[in-house]
């Protein structure tokens, strides 16, 4: 073999073994941020009073609005967890999860800046927190954990009619 | 033979983003209608002792308020007018509340939010030790007063 030719196979070596890095990257940290919408779903699930002050002590949505998502959150955080989980569903729960993610980013920015005392309300009350900047951190963290998520798993394979 | 074709990768994803959105619909209608501890649809609803703010307004000097919550909480910020009645601290206050209490005043009890318990129990406390009448729960607690009316005194 000469020099030209095994320097393209230790290449193709190397980028395939990258791409295995990243995809086992994507697929660990799925299941890791999958996890952890279902645990928030779960906490929240069996008390919608306490969920349903959570939300609004953010004061932005309506009491009805928030009556419908202290019951509505939690089932869809628990579904959309599972999908992250498998990987035929993987981008379609990142596509939702990001969006999610983002509007509480959004509120908890929003309270921060208007100076609320909140508690999160994202892990119920076993994990309740008023520091704004943690808080907006590791919702930063789970929002990039869902790109590499999304960027590094396959499209849904397409299906036979 | 005829061929078969496939559904775009595109088509597979909106119907999974449906599935995902409108699927928890049906466990969040189940709890709605059946858990036990659901919260009201409409938050105007009074429980059984309960008084709204909009009536408490009403009363004027004859509502005499007193605040059930932590002595860190009250400092924080309170109903005008309001008396510090801490759950730990029903002694040292008892004095005070009869100095300003008459037989004309209705007194209502508030704690931090419509699901906090501090406000009934201490209603009860006041009917039952003090034999107090009338006694209400402010309807919503200091969260609700808070929504409704901006800042409180601190």
């Amino acid at each position: 073999m000469g020099a030209g030719n095994q320097t393209a196979a230790w290449s193709a070596t190397g980028s395939s073994t990258r791409v295995l890095a990243a995809r086992w990257l994507g697929h660990g940290l799925s299941i890791l941020i999958g996890l952890l919408f279902m645990y928030a779903g779960v906490l929240k699930i069996g008390t919608p009073a306490a969920f349903l002050e959570d939300i609004e002590a953010y004061r932005i949505v309506s009491y009805l609005v928030a009556w419908g998502m202290a019951f509505y959150l939690p089932p869809f955080e628990i579904l959309a967890g599972l999908a992250l989980c498998v990987p035929a569903w993987r981008r379609s729960a990142a596509i939702i999860l990001s969006a999610l993610i983002t509007v509480f980013l959004i509120a908890l920015v929003s309270a921060w800046a208007r100076g609320l005392s909140i508690t999160c309300g994202c892990f119920g009350e076993a994990a309740s927190s008023d520091n704004y900047g943690l808080l907006v951190l590791r919702d930063l963290l789970i929002l990039g954990g869902l790109v590499v998520a999304w960027r590094t798993s396959r499209p849904p394979p397409s299906s036979p009619i | 033979m005829p061929t078969r074709t496939a559904k775009h990768p595109f088509r597979v994803r909106f119907g999974q983003v449906a599935i995902l959105c409108l699927l928890p619909l049906l466990p969040a209608a189940v709890s709605a209608w059946l858990h036990p501890d659901r919260p009201p649809l409409n938050p105007d609803i009074l429980a059984e002792g309960e008084v709204a703010w909009r009536t408490v307004s009403r009363w004027g000097d004859a509502a005499l308020l007193v605040d059930a919550r932590q002595p860190d909480a009250f400092a924080a910020g309170h109903i005008p007018g309001a008396l510090s009645m801490p759950p730990d601290g029903f002694d040292a206050a008892v004095l005070t509340l009869l100095d300003q209490w008459t037989p004309e005043h209705r007194i209502v009890v508030y704690c931090d939010s419509r699901q906090c318990g501090a406000s009934k129990a201490l209603a009860d406390r006041l009917r039952d030790e003090l034999g107090l009448e009338p006694v209400y729960v402010l309807h919503g607690g200091w969260a609700d007063w808070l929504a409704q009316n901006g800042k409180g005194d601190a």
